[in-house]
């Protein structure tokens, strides 16, 4: 490898720092290893590096509560080093969800922080005996008494740290009640309003005893060639001010919640539990919960994560209403939709309530909204009584009905106990209301429609983190293909795989999900060679996406998980289709996609097991082979 | 033909008023486009009309979709929330 950067200050690797760190908190103890430059040029980072330590650390079929069950925080080489829109980490464990694989990832600045506290990824097993926080110092491990912060929401656990170790600066990762209370719906909060929400690994951090996992330090970790990652950088900025400079626009003034309305008209966001569509609402009930017009009513001042230009941020002070809040964010579009139309619901009041609960307590608002749409649906057609939901009149709507069952959730009070463990939990639970789940494997939808964008079907059902909207394949913006595109069912394996090789190298680079239309295309595996160094050939780099995807579904097939077990809710495939609305009398053909997609990848189409050959194929998947072929 | 054209993408299409535009019967959505952008005199270059989809009456329509009895057209961004 040819040195470039000028300044090398820590690290056997550029853009990385070439350490990873292995807490044990049940012993209070620790263990540096080094990030092997195999490992590293094969798994880069965020999910795709976590998958594979995850893979080769946690014994297999771990509960997903037991000690030896690991949670791990992944860093990125993009964060950090310089590379636009690059600051994303990603925290990697087992689902309490859907007892698979989960990865979730956030921007702000932990990714970048924890580099510069000295190591590449922080895994925690064990589970400690008291309430504790891990302070992560320039290199130090300090584990410190949490049982004073042990109940605290998120916002002022942050500022109670800050204050407690005289450091207004550090990052912090934590959980609220949410996550103590193991909620499935538990996310990972951190710099006040941004989440690695999805998939219950607050819970994970909960049933450790983990409150929070606090970074600060001075490592610098040097990107390969300072001068390419400049470069690109203003490949980036040309790319944003030209052909996407509508979108950029969009998002800079106003934020992922600016497409609420056209995601309505068009059919990819839902209306009451997935069952309306736009005719259900009028103009005006469309409109109000946009971004556009909340940002009148509520925005104080924008914020980006690190090093992006983009910046769809932004802090929100209800100053009136029912529910006056000092300090917010603005709700993102899937919070907007999940409290809004989802719930036939147009106050904007109950909708930044709802979203600041779930912040603040530390649940997914994904979850959390399509947990109450599911107990809507019920409640108003008469399976469930009032009484047997505490009192609250659930009917479409109702904003007080929607803010007060919230806060039950978060609070896990009542009903909210149940509900805390997602909709499928509280259906089983409760042995009716089955016929209003909406769900992959045990998962929320979120709200990106397959009957607008059929591709998500594939990628809902079968991706190894299922139910998620931003991981790869035919993608959202399928959706904008004309019908007579996006309703072919053949032929879609090889840009349904195109599109998963794609967006595992930009996650596993760091990059932010909004990269999809904030970077030139292709562009990330450039930003990849400039701070690594590694040279990827198109091959190699298409194996790169391919390695990744496979080790995030190695880790459910050895966990038990076969083709048949990855599920998914007729409704949201158009069983039966939509009688109205732009996406009337869809069926999507969610079988004839995933076989097209396993046949593309050389996989089994019976129990989705990859053959031999097309891991041999891949390269780097050794410790696979080895379990799933273990006689040769 | 009247038709009640609804803009809901105005960083493609600025200030566009949303009102009742008339085209005769048989135009197509370019047709009835290019009268929004007359009346408005805003023009949209091609680089910025890839970013837009058009709903006749809530069904989705292309540039070249001639338009029969028809109320409404929205016009959306070709852009999603993440
Ligand atoms: S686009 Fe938004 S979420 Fe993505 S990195 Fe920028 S500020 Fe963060």
């Amino acid at each position: 490898m040819r040195k470039k950067s000028q300044e090398r200050v820590v690290g056997a690797m550029y853009g990385y720092v070439g350490k990873l760190l292995f807490v044990d908190l049940t012993n209070r103890t620790f263990e540096v290893r080094d990030l092997d430059e195999k490992t590293a040029r094969d798994y880069v980072g965020g999910l795709s590096l976590g998958a594979k330590i995850l893979y080769d650390e946690m014994p297999a079929k771990t509960p997903v509560f037991a000690p030896e069950s690991m949670i791990g925080f992944v860093s990125s080489p993009a964060n950090g080093t310089g590379p636009f829109m690059g600051g994303r980490f990603t925290v990697v464990s087992k689902s309490p969800v859907t007892g698979g694989f989960n990865d979730a990832s956030a921007g702000g600045n932990f990714g970048p922080l924890m580099k510069r506290a000295g190591y590449d990824a922080i895994f925690f097993k064990g589970i400690s005996e008291k309430p504790v926080y891990v302070f992560i110092d320039d290199g130090k491990v300090e584990f410190r008494d949490a049982t004073h912060l042990w109940g605290k929401t998120t916002m002022a656990l942050e500022r109670a740290i800050k204050e407690e170790l005289g450091d207004p600066k550090v990052a912090i990762a934590s959980i609220g009640p949410g996550g103590e209370n193991l909620s499935n719906m538990a996310g990972i909060m951190h710099d006040e309003h941004r989440a690695a929400a999805r998939g219950g690994s607050g819970a994970v951090m909960g049933s450790k005893k983990l409150k929070a996992v606090v970074v600060r330090g001075n490592h610098r970790v040097q990107p390969y060639d300072r001068e390419a990652v400049l470069a690109l950088n203003k490949e980036v900025a040309e790319w944003q001010k030209g052909p996407v400079a509508p979108v950029f626009e969009l998002f800079t003034n106003h934020g992922t919640g600016g497409t609420y309305e056209s995601g309505i008209l068009n059919g990819d966001t839902s209306v009451k539990n997935w069952l309306g569509t736009a005719a259900d609402l009028t103009e005006e009930q469309r409109k109000k919960p946009t971004s556009q017009e909340q940002d009148k009513l509520f925005k104080v001042r924008k914020y980006a994560c690190h090093a992006c230009p983009v910046g769809c941020g932004a802090i929100y002070s209800v100053k009136d209403g029912k529910w006056p809040i000092e300090e917010t964010g603005r709700p993102e579009y899937e919070t907007d939709g999940m409290f809004g139309s989802m719930l036939l619901n147009d106050d904007v009041y109950a909708i930044n309530q709802c979203n600041f609960l779930c912040n603040e307590y530390g649940l997914d608002t994904i979850s959390v909204g399509a947990t109450i749409a599911w107990l809507m649906e019920c409640y108003n057609n008469g399976v469930f009584t009032k009484e047997e939901i505490d009192g609250i009149d659930l009917t479409w709507g109702n904003a007080d009905a929607i803010v007060a069952m919230t806060e039950k959730i978060c609070k896990g009070e009542g009903i909210g106990k149940i509900l805390q463990a997602g909709s499928v939990a509280a259906a089983k639970h409760f042995n009716k209301g089955f016929e209003a789940l909406v769900h992959a494997s045990g998962i929320e939808i979120p709200q990106h429609d397959p009957r607008w964008s059929p591709g998500l079907a594939r990628t809902y059902q079968y991706d190894p983190t299922p139910g998620r909207h931003v991981k790869g394949g035919l993608s959202i913006h399928y959706g904008n293909q004309p019908p007579e595109v996006r309703y072919d069912y053949t032929n879609t394996g090889e840009r349904d795989v195109n599109g998963v090789v794609y967006s595992e190298a930009l996650y596993a680079t760091g990059f932010c999900t909004m990269s999809d239309f904030g970077l030139p295309p292709e562009i990330h595996i450039k930003f990849l060679t400039a701070v690594t160094g590694f040279e990827y050939t198109p091959e190699e780099a298409r194996n790169l996406g391919i390695r990744s995807y496979t080790i995030r579904h190695a880790f459910n097939l050895r966990e038990g998980f076969r083709r048949k077990d990855f599920t998914i809710s007729d409704r949201i495939i158009g069983i039966p289709p939509l009688k109205e609305g732009p996406t009337a009398g869809v069926t999507v053909d969610a079988k004839m996609i995933a076989d097209n997609f396993f046949r593309e990848l050389g996989w089994n189409l019976d129990d989705a097991v990859p053959t031999k050959e097309s891991l041999e194929r891949v390269g780097g998947l050794e410790n696979v082979i080895k379990d799933l072929y273990p006689n040769g | 033909m009247k038709i009640k054209v609804s803009f809901v993408c105005q960083e493609v299409v600025g200030n566009m008023k949303d009102g009742i535009y008339e085209v005769p019967e048989g135009s197509t959505i370019s047709d009835l486009f290019a009268v929004c952008e007359k009346e408005n005199n805003i023009f949209i270059n091609d680089e910025y009309r890839k970013w837009l989809l058009f709903l006749a009456d809530g069904k989705p329509v292309k540039w070249d979709t001639v338009l029969h009895n028809v109320d409404t057209v929205h016009v959306i961004r070709a852009a999603v929330g993440g």
